[in-house]
């Protein structure tokens, strides 16, 4: 039988050999991939009352810098945390933003992102809501091959504000099911109060603010059943409110899959 | 956990039936079978004046209601128990959004053998006052960190008991993909009856070992972190306590102190440097961290008094470094504040801090007479570095003139930084005072009638409120309510409105018991605010509609 005494001495001996415990760490990678045609698509769940913001636009910003080629952002100011404050001399909700919204609950908190529409492995909901795995999530759908290229030209006319776009999609391997289309229109260097943590930011440069889309909120019907090289073209007007800078406008295209509404690719054209 | 589940639980619960029933053949076995079911349903009723809007419920799903189904069998030394859980639309786990599913929520069999108990299953445990491993549950909050494994209790000696424990914590209707392993001794010394010094030591040990896909992400989150900020994560870390309770004739004295290894959690308050060359808020650190936890009390016949303090530091304890809000949680740190009952003495509750605090509070009990005692409670919570968080000065009378009346009144002030516990940028401390009476008047045996009024004051956040309750009561088995909650002073603009507005928000509900059944119908509207267990808290938003509950024991 054992002794009260020695059962101590075993006891205090096991703690102290777990907690001396020596693991080496894990080596951390450069934050890097390989280079790729695949453009990413990331529908950034924002709102100019949402403190944490700043902090999710910065790291979206700084994986952009990095992929500049592989990556478009849209901001989404829905309903959550969107209402404009006392100072704010802009409300960026509009129908488009508050329909994508709604139809990406639940979501937690936000910032929150949809990357490519993907539901990552242990993320409870699509939007993922913690900034720092963004970057992670983001290089890993970089790294996937694109399953449509999309091409596209455009003409402005800066008199009448009138957009015309027309877009090409050409399927690189054969994708069964329906697929559609979404065309965004943001505004980037919107000068305007937002709330940071602690504090009001008041001269905040709000970037990639979803001011309209040229399809419905949901996009538009492409095709369904494309066989490999199949190509579909599509035309879309719109004319700019004149209270929206030309110059600072993007239009960003992302192809999806209708079943679940995946994004396939992505594409921009700086206007 | 669906079918498998289900399987698992039902095979282990026939075998070891079986070989119970083959072990009492020559006695005779008693089998008992126990539940309870619990259920909400919810008619959600938009309501845009109070922001009752704008969630899936007031929109287009319009019903909602959640119900926990328990059964319990009980044989011999033998008890296995079940639970289903079913969500529609339900706002408890997330009150922003729609949470539809169902399925098992608990299985769990325990056994006793002479001095081993056995436990296999979803179980709740806790080593210590909870701070290096607690697993429990808090339906308000959708918090159940039940540990789905083993655990083994073992009375090695008469005063002596050890307890390993291991497996992997509960998410829901999922788990996490971590592991957890614990010991825990407990010691109790005493020198017999003539001695009135007691001592119950104790010593616990949990260690935590991340996924491969935990670390997986947490890896990659810090390849995009500039080398400032990175470090090279371990897979393991591990957390030590040791603690006494010490009594001596009315005085007792609960010490404890954690430690916990270097260890992955994610600091909210860190600054973290951009490659833009700006900086954010919030990063993943690797650190080691403590609580220093002690309460002593003196219980007597006329005055009781109770001291507690309280030192948190980087004690963010998760299995999950990657989960956020109230997930994953392997820790508990005790509340260092009056568990207020009142509608506004308990609107402005403290959330524990795990990076830093420091916290005291003194509970002052006086029984004057059989018909007067009064209470006294004083609550103090700074960050270590000195930033105010919490204040809280309480009192209160009780006065019982005779067998009719019940009176009760008192004051509450409280400073509460809003900004820190519900991130709310520039605002400003918010001061209350309130005032508060609680009337009970029994009319006869059986009938009784009871008022009570809060009035708070206060400038900051939504103003200044009164809430008013009437309730009637038809002993045992009826009771009426009615209550007002009214913005007096308003200082808060909701969305949509154009300035502050003074809104009422009234309650209506009647509860009937029958038995061991309990059903209660409410309307109610109520006001955003701050929902606490334990000194676990989330924001509420604002409700509007009718509220059905049942509680059945059987």
């Amino acid at each position: 039988m054992i002794k009260k005494g020695s059962f101590h001495i075993i006891l205090l001996s096991i703690i102290a050999l777990l907690l001396g415990c020596q693991e080496t760490p894990v080596t951390i990678p450069e934050f890097q991939v390989a280079s790729t045609e695949r453009v990413v698509l990331v529908e950034y769940l924002t709102g100019v009352k949402c403190p944490n913001c700043p902090k999710g636009s910065t790291i979206l910003k700084g994986v952009k810098d990095k992929f500049p080629k592989n990556m478009v952002i849209v901001g989404i100011h829905g309903r959550f945390l969107t209402e404009p404050l006392s100072t704010s001399k802009f409300d960026f909700r509009n129908d488009f933003s508050r329909q994508l919204e709604e139809s990406y609950r639940p979501f937690i908190g936000k910032p929150a992102s949809m990357i490519n529409r993907i539901k990552f492995p242990d993320e409870p909901n699509l939007a993922a809501d913690f900034p720092d795995l963004w970057p992670a999530y983001i290089t890993d759908e970089i790294s996937k091959k694109p399953k449509v290229s999309i091409v596209s030209d455009h003409s402005l006319n800066r008199l009448t504000r009138k957009l015309d776009l027309n877009i090409g999609v050409q399927a690189s391997e054969i994708l069964s099911g329906a697929y559609k289309v979404s065309v965004y229109v943001t505004e980037s260097g919107i000068i305007d109060p937002q709330e940071s943590v602690g504090t009001v930011i008041k001269d905040y440069v709000h970037d990639y603010v979803l001011r309209h889309m040229m399809t419905a909120w949901d996009g538009d019907v492409l095709g369904q059943n494309l066989q490999k090289g199949d190509l579909i073209n599509k035309t879309f007007s719109y004319t700019v409110p004149p209270i929206y800078n030309l110059d600072n406008l993007t239009i960003v295209i992302a192809v999806s899959a209708q079943s679940n509404r995946e994004v396939l690719q992505a594409h921009k054209i700086e206007l | 956990m669906k079918y498998t589940s289900l399987k698992i639980f039902c095979s282990l619960i026939l075998i070891v039936i079986c070989l119970e029933s083959l072990a009492q053949s020559t006695s005779e076995p008693k089998g008992i079978l126990s539940g309870s079911l619990d259920l909400n349903a919810n008619v959600f009723l938009k309501d845009s004046s109070i922001n009752a809007f704008n969630i899936p419920q007031y929109e287009k799903q319009f019903f909602g209601g959640e119900s926990w189904l328990n059964l319990r069998y009980d044989y011999g030394s033998l008890s296995a128990g079940i639970r289903y859980d079913f969500f529609l639309n339900s706002n408890i786990p997330d009150p922003n959004n729609s949470f539809t599913q169902n399925g098992i929520g608990r299985w769990y069999i325990s056994k006793k053998f002479d001095k081993i108990d056995v436990n296999v299953g979803y179980l709740y445990d806790q080593i210590g006052s909870g701070i290096i491993y607690r697993a429990y549950e808090s339906r308000p909050l959708f918090i159940d960190n039940a540990l789905l494994g083993v655990s083994l209790k073992f009375q090695l000696f008469d005063n002596l008991t050890i307890k390993a424990l291991g497996g992997q914590q509960k998410n829901a209707f999922d788990i996490y993909s971590g592991s957890i392993k614990g010991i825990n001794v407990d010691y109790f010394l005493s020198k017999g009856e003539e001695s009135p010094l007691t001592l119950a030591p104790g010593l616990g040990f949990v260690n935590k070992t991340l996924s491969d896909e935990i670390m997986d992400k947490v890896v990659r989150a810090l390849s995009s972190y500039l080398p400032v900020d990175r470090f090279g994560p371990v897979f393991n870390s591990y957390a030590f306590t040791a603690y006494n309770t010490l009594t001596y004739k009315n005085i007792s004295w609960y010490l404890e102190g954690s430690l916990k290894k270097d260890d992955i959690y994610f600091n909210n308050f860190a600054q973290k440097s951009e490659a833009s060359g700006a900086t954010t808020r919030g990063k993943f650190q690797n650190a080691s961290g403590s609580v220093l936890y002690t309460t002593i009390g003196y219980a007597g016949d006329v005055v009781g008094l109770t001291l507690e303090a309280k030192r948190t530091e980087n004690f963010v304890f998760r299995t999950d470094p990657t989960q956020r809000l109230l997930r994953g949680y392997i820790t508990y740190l005790p509340p260092m504040n009056r568990q207020n009952t009142y509608r506004l003495t308990a609107r402005y509750s403290p959330f524990t801090q795990e990076i830093s605090e420091l916290a005291f509070q003194l509970d002052y009990k006086h029984r004057w007479s059989k018909k007067l005692n009064h209470n006294i409670n004083l609550s103090w919570m700074n960050t270590k570095e000195g930033q105010k968080l919490y204040r809280e000065i309480y009192g209160d009378f009780n006065y019982k003139p005779n067998t009719a009346w019940n009176i009760t009144g008192g004051f509450q002030h409280v400073q509460y930084n809003q900004e820190i516990y519900e991130e709310k940028p520039g605002v400003p401390i918010v001061n209350t005072y309130v005032p508060f009476t609680d009337i009970l008047y029994k009319i006869n045996r059986k009938k009784s009638i009871r008022f009570e009024t809060q009035y708070m004051f206060t400038q900051q956040d939504f103003g200044s409120w009164i809430h008013s309750l009437a309730e009637y009561t038809i002993a045992p088995q009826w009771f009426f309510e009615a209550s007002v909650m009214y913005n007096t002073v308003p200082k808060r603009t909701l969305i949509g409105a154009t300035e502050p507005e003074k809104i009422a928000y009234p309650s209506f509900g009647v509860t009937h018991i029958a038995g061991q059944n309990r059903l209660q119908l409410r309307y109610v509207k109520q006001v955003e605010g701050i929902v606490c267990s334990g000194g676990i808290c989330r924001l509420e938003p604002a409700f509007s509609g009718i509220r059905f509950s049942l509680n059945s024991q059987f």
